[in-house]
């Protein structure tokens, strides 16, 4: 054996080691389900990246009577925006540089930073408790409304008025998610024929070209498949926003080597193309762009755009996301969406509510307060078996509101949905302040530190479907639904 | 067929280790363990192969995960104390893991697969639905690459 594979045997036994004598796990309990979990990890990280990613973003310096002077303040956020495009984390720096009223919170973050979720729950919990406070202020003194790039005017965010009784706000955010440089991913594009003769296209007969996004975030179930003068093509049915296939639909992706790995997809949806190997064969990438070798017969181009919301996270992707606010109910100690519900906002109008349709199953339309709202089911469960619902439209102004909102049963959630709908207002820049102001924590990092279920401690759990059955192994257990899709 | 229960006591652990070996990160890894799981649950009365179902499962969706993980994690690591990758294990072995994880897709996969889960060429290939070759060559440029960044001396035979 050479020092390569004498090298390659001990790292495998390693993580075969680690494993076996995983007996650190907080988790006593996991109840998941296949993709579902996908789903409740991209919702959860989408708005935890809308936190960090406000950090990231440019900063705009207030001065407040009583508190630090602007000089300090802006040394400050310098320091965070420094620290937290890094990987070292917080520096001594900002602590340093903290002002007196989260300097104690500054020392807490710096000191846990680096502690495993999981291996010290008292460091855990401080951070946790720290971080929130940390945040909440930055959020609101380095970052007020419309600050980063990329952010929508000031008078373009909404909020339900009144908020919703029983209920508070858990992150307030004032931004584009992903603001910062690093983090941006390259824009990807869509373009969906459809029949126009039908009265809703969108329900008809769909073919779309998808750039940008890999096959895993479009296909489930991906195989291998044969498609000439495409090397590495994968297969499988189209996956829906909870990343379950959508029936009667069929994907071809591959990377386009040529050009550097540009991501390529062939989707269809409803009887949509019968040979797509022969329609993935014609795409061919010219001076504006990917695009098909003709227009499919019979359709018209019913989108054609940057790439608003095929995404698998309910939020509808995080990085045209304007603003966002997560609400919990007052009994919910973690939860960051709950029967409260989250919402964000996105700059689009009427043509990315209807895109959101290509990888939605069976999604209602129902006008609500004049608007119409397009509706599904996510799939994401917390606190209850019952599931989320999501629900997308447009403003007048343009805007795109998406919301998501659990915690009932569907009769509950639709009203719900009705009241939050009919109640979200347009907030001017006082409203709007107003409301980071009450930016509390709820635990959200718990969540996301540790694992969506979680023992002990007050955590939330991810339940999987009325009808489970849990199946013990070693240190946890796993939770199957009893029943096939 | 046996029972699903006995099989995903049986194999979770192994899935685990694979998923981990691509991800670098044990909820995720679990995560991945347990999507390939349910992936079988599903299809029991059906999947005549389980395990090889379950580690092709694993092996796809993890590799194609990795790069929005590194992401997350990046983002995450700087406030919510998220390790770095393959932080649970020793730093010799973790160094060897990143190196892994920096290689293309396909490499990384033949390389987990191999020496984690000890599978041949041929098993790797049917797995992988790609020809025996093509797994061969794989696995050379993936030793190749990992002896060069880790400074190894690597024989010319190849494993089969």
């Amino acid at each position: 054996m050479n020092d390569f594979d004498a090298r390659a045997r001990t790292a495998a036994r390693a993580v075969h080691d680690l494993v076996a004598s995983d007996t650190t796990l907080a988790v006593d309990t996991v109840t998941v389900p296949p993709r579902r979990r996908g789903t409740m990890r991209a919702l959860l990280a989408a708005a935890a990246v809308v936190v960090v990613a406000a950090i990231v973003g440019g900063v705009i310096v207030t001065n407040r009577d009583g508190g630090p002077t602007a000089a300090e303040v802006s040394a400050f956020c310098d320091a965070v925006t420094t620290a937290m495009t890094d990987t070292t984390g917080l520096s001594r720096r900002v602590v340093d540089l903290a002002p007196e009223e989260i300097r104690a919170d500054a020392e807490v973050v710096a000191r846990n930073h680096t502690v495993p979720p999981n291996s010290d729950a008292a460091a855990y919990r401080a951070l946790e408790t720290s971080g929130g406070r940390f945040l909440a202020w930055i959020e609101t003194n380095c970052y007020p409304a419309a600050a980063q790039p990329g952010a929508a005017p000031a008078d373009q965010r909404f909020a339900p008025v009144p908020f919703p009784a029983g209920t508070r706000p858990c992150f307030v955010t004032n931004g584009n998610a992903i603001a910062g440089g690093s983090a941006r991913q390259a824009p990807s594009h869509l373009t969906v024929f459809g029949d126009p003769r039908l009265a809703d296209p969108w329900s008809g007969p769909l073919l779309a070209l998808v750039v940008g996004h890999d096959a895993d975030q479009l296909l489930t179930d991906e195989q291998a498949v044969g498609v000439p003068g495409i090397a590495d093509a994968r297969t499988g049915p189209v996956a829906d926003a909870s990343r379950q296939p959508i029936p009667d639909s069929r994907g071809i992706a591959w990377t386009d080597e040529s050009t550097g790995g540009d991501s390529v997809a062939v989707l269809a949806r409803n009887g949509g193309s019968a040979d797509l190997e022969s329609v993935a064969a014609t795409v061919v990438r010219g001076p504006s762009g990917y695009r098909l070798g003709s227009t499919p017969a019979g359709t018209s181009v019913l989108f054609d755009g940057d790439l608003p919301s095929v995404v698998t996270s309910p939020l509808g992707g995080s990085l045209d996301t304007t603003f966002a606010v997560t609400a919990a109910t007052d009994t919910e100690t973690v939860t960051p969406i709950g029967s409260g519900g989250i919402w964000s906002g996105s700059v689009g109008g009427q043509p990315e509510v209807d895109a959101a349709r290509l990888q939605l199953v069976e999604p209602t339309i129902r006008t609500i307060a004049g608007r119409s709202v397009l509706e599904w089911d996510t799939s994401v469960q917390y606190s209850t078996a019952t599931g989320s619902t999501t629900v997308r439209w447009a403003e007048p102004s343009g805007v795109v509101l998406t919301a998501t909102v659990s915690g009932a049963d569907a009769g509950g959630r639709e009203r719900r949905i009705t009241d939050l709908v009919t109640s979200m207002k347009q907030l001017n820049r006082e409203q709007w302040t107003d409301l980071t102001k009450q930016f509390s924590y709820c635990g959200m990092l718990s969540t996301l530190g540790r694992s969506e279920a979680s023992g002990g401690s007050g955590s939330a759990k991810v339940e999987v479907s009325p009808t489970s059955t849990t199946v013990p192994v070693p240190q946890t257990a796993t939770t199957v639904p009893t029943t096939g899709p | 067929m046996g029972n699903f229960d006995d099989f995903a006591r049986h194999a979770r652990p192994r899935l685990v280790a694979l998923a981990y070996s691509l991800l670098g990160d044990r909820g995720a890894a679990e995560d991945s363990a347990q999507d390939a799981l349910l992936a079988v649950h599903r299809g029991w009365d059906s999947i005549t192969e389980p395990l090889a179902y379950a580690r092709r499962t694993v092996a796809n969706v993890s590799a194609s995960n990795i790069r929005r993980l590194g992401r997350e994690r990046r983002a995450l690591a700087r406030v919510a104390a998220r390790p770095e990758p393959f932080a649970e294990l020793e730093a010799p072995d973790a160094e060897f893991w990143r190196a892994v994880a920096a290689l293309p897709d396909r490499q990384r996969q033949v390389i987990a697969l191999h020496y984690v889960e000890d599978l041949p060429v041929a098993d790797i290939a049917v797995l992988l639905d790609i020809a025996s070759g093509t797994v061969k060559s794989t696995l050379s440029d993936a030793r190749r690459n990992l002896a060069t960044t880790l400074a190894l001396s690597l024989d010319d035979e190849e494993a089969s």
